[in-house]
């Protein structure tokens, strides 16, 4: 028994050395000229044979020459995939990774980033076609400023890379004031924030998430289901969630409850009380200790309710005085 | 404890699986859990830590693990790979930001050995909100045409229509369901864990 095994494996040993001889031979020929797919799928498909035979031949063949062999299979398909590779450059599905793109605020590109993980997290990717607001600086930004479609009332809206703005998309109380372009009924169904700093965002009530990265210096107001805020600093936040909001690896941000003096507008109930504004979590701090990277403001530091601005040409008002005095 | 008691008890594991979701944060892990359990998805708060679940899909029992997806809590994941049968990798299909680093967490998991031989189910969730990307571009951005370790799918879903939440579980029972009465036939229950315990049986 033991001595058919040994033939039989002595006899594989031979095939297995000629069969990998001869494909080497092939592999090196296509290497000088540039092959044909057609001859190297047939390659690619011998290679396979080959390794059927090897995995036949497991029954008798002794351990150390089944992984030697294996090695030289495993070589085979590396080779013919470098060769493939080179034969067609733009391979079918080729994952290109975009350059990273420079913040376009000119202000922005000197200050560092405002902690080590967002420079990780630094690739952004193609403009959404979904609701987006990007490269802005110095702008006052409203309903107008979004580029809607007629039937696009309902949509995931991306912030990115805005310094010194003012974005206010609640609808206006004035209908005169609206212009043509913009539907009074904005659903954002999720948010998306990326890269804001000095600003002030004033967002009405979302029906999905909010996710936030690398925003400091701002104040946002905005109602939500969920709210995650990450690598951000400085921020005072005035929200409404159904659930927990959480942050991670932020530091100095405060929480206040949405202003009521804007609730009407954004579409949120007054007796709204799902809010767990007190119940902040913060999953770079999960100790029983209060965490030091948030507070909840006092009644003194929050802009007070009436003094909210009602509509868009008091806002503009206020961004021009900012803009003048800063 | 007698040979059937024992024999007994096998029969029961084999009926049993266990499914790991991962995913980044805000993915929807959890809501899509709960709504697949039809539980209240309306008050769900970020996962600090982990959810499991148990229940019966068709006649296997299913173990569901619910590991929170925040940058803070990834390096936990490793604690729960341990006899994962599938792992179902859940995407936010509206966070284009992120999804250079949503596909190397990915690619960085499947070159764990202990997750070696589990199915691959890729929910694309979100598919309810306007301007998500579609599978296609899911599939491209995660790079999921160059995964040849793993048994893997992609569907498009949303855990707030419901839409092809069972179908992706259908499939992930299906394909784990293939793998383990293959094992079951050759050898013993415990070879599952080894990747390739099939071809060099025959």
């Amino acid at each position: 028994m033991a001595e058919t095994s040994q033939s039989l494996a002595r006899e594989f040993y031979i095939h297995f050395q000629s069969k990998h001889a001869e494909l080497v031979a092939r592999i090196d020929s296509h290497s000088s000229s540039a092959a044909t797919s057609d001859a190297l799928d047939q390659l690619s498909a011998d290679i396979v044979t080959l390794r059927k035979e090897l995995t036949d031949a497991t029954g008798f063949l002794p351990s150390y020459d089944q992984r030697q062999c294996e090695l030289k299979v495993r070589d085979l398909e590396a080779q013919v995939e470098k060769l493939r590779a080179s034969a067609a450059p733009k391979a079918k599905f080729a994952f290109k990774r975009k350059p990273k793109t420079a913040p376009t605020v000119p202000t922005a590109a000197s200050s560092a980033p405002t902690s080590s993980h967002s420079s990780s997290l630094g690739t952004t990717q193609q403009a959404a076609p979904g609701l987006v607001i990007s490269g802005r600086s110095q702008e006052f930004l409203g309903l107008s400023s979004l580029s809607l479609g007629q039937n696009q009332v309902s949509s995931d809206l991306t912030l990115s890379d805005i310094e010194r703005c003012i974005v206010c998309l609640l609808p206006s109380d004035r209908s005169d004031a609206t212009t043509s372009t913009s539907p009074s009924t904005l659903k954002i169904t999720s948010l998306h924030v990326r890269n804001v700093r000095n600003s002030v965002l004033i967002l009405p009530k979302i029906e999905g998430s909010a996710l936030l990265h690398d925003v400091s210096l701002s104040v946002i107001v905005l109602g939500c289901h969920q709210y995650r805020m990450h690598t951000s600093s400085k921020v005072d936040v005035y929200i409404s969630a159904s659930s927990n909001p959480i942050i991670e690896h932020c530091s100095g941000i405060r929480f206040a409850g949405y202003p009521r003096s804007l609730h009407q507008r954004a579409g949120a109930e007054e007796n709204d009380q799902t809010n767990n504004y007190l119940a902040v979590q913060d999953f770079s701090h999960i100790r029983p200790t209060p965490s030091p990277n948030w507070s909840l403001m006092q009644q003194e530091e929050m802009v007070a309710d009436s003094d909210w601005p009602v509509d868009h040409v008091e806002l503009a008002f206020l961004f021009a005085v900012a803009f003048k005095a800063g | 404890m007698g040979l059937l008691t024992i024999i007994r008890k096998n029969r029961q594991k084999e009926k049993e699986m266990r499914i790991l979701f991962l995913g980044l944060d805000n993915a929807g892990k959890t809501t899509i859990l709960k709504k697949l359990n039809g539980e209240d998805i309306m008050g769900i708060s970020p996962t600090l830590g982990f959810n499991i679940k148990t229940f019966v899909h068709r006649k296997y029992t299913l173990n569901i693990w619910d590991v929170g997806g925040q940058r803070t809590l990834r390096p936990y994941w490793r604690n729960y790979f341990e006899q994962t049968d599938a792992l179902v990798w859940v995407v936010d299909s509206g966070d284009r930001m992120r999804t250079q680093d949503c596909k190397e967490e990915l690619h960085s998991l499947l070159l764990e050995d202990r997750l070696a031989g589990a199915s691959l189910l890729v929910f694309a969730n979100k598919q309810d909100i306007q301007g998500s990307m579609n599978s296609t571009e899911i599939r491209d951005a995660l790079d999921l045409l160059s995964i040849k370790s793993h048994h893997w799918k992609i569907l498009p879903c949303s855990a707030v229509t419901g839409e092809n939440l069972v179908e992706g579980l259908d499939w992930a029972v299906d394909d784990v369901a293939g793998r383990l009465y293959y094992s079951t036939a050759v050898e013993d229950v415990s070879s599952r864990i080894s990747p390739r315990p099939i071809a060099a049986q025959q």
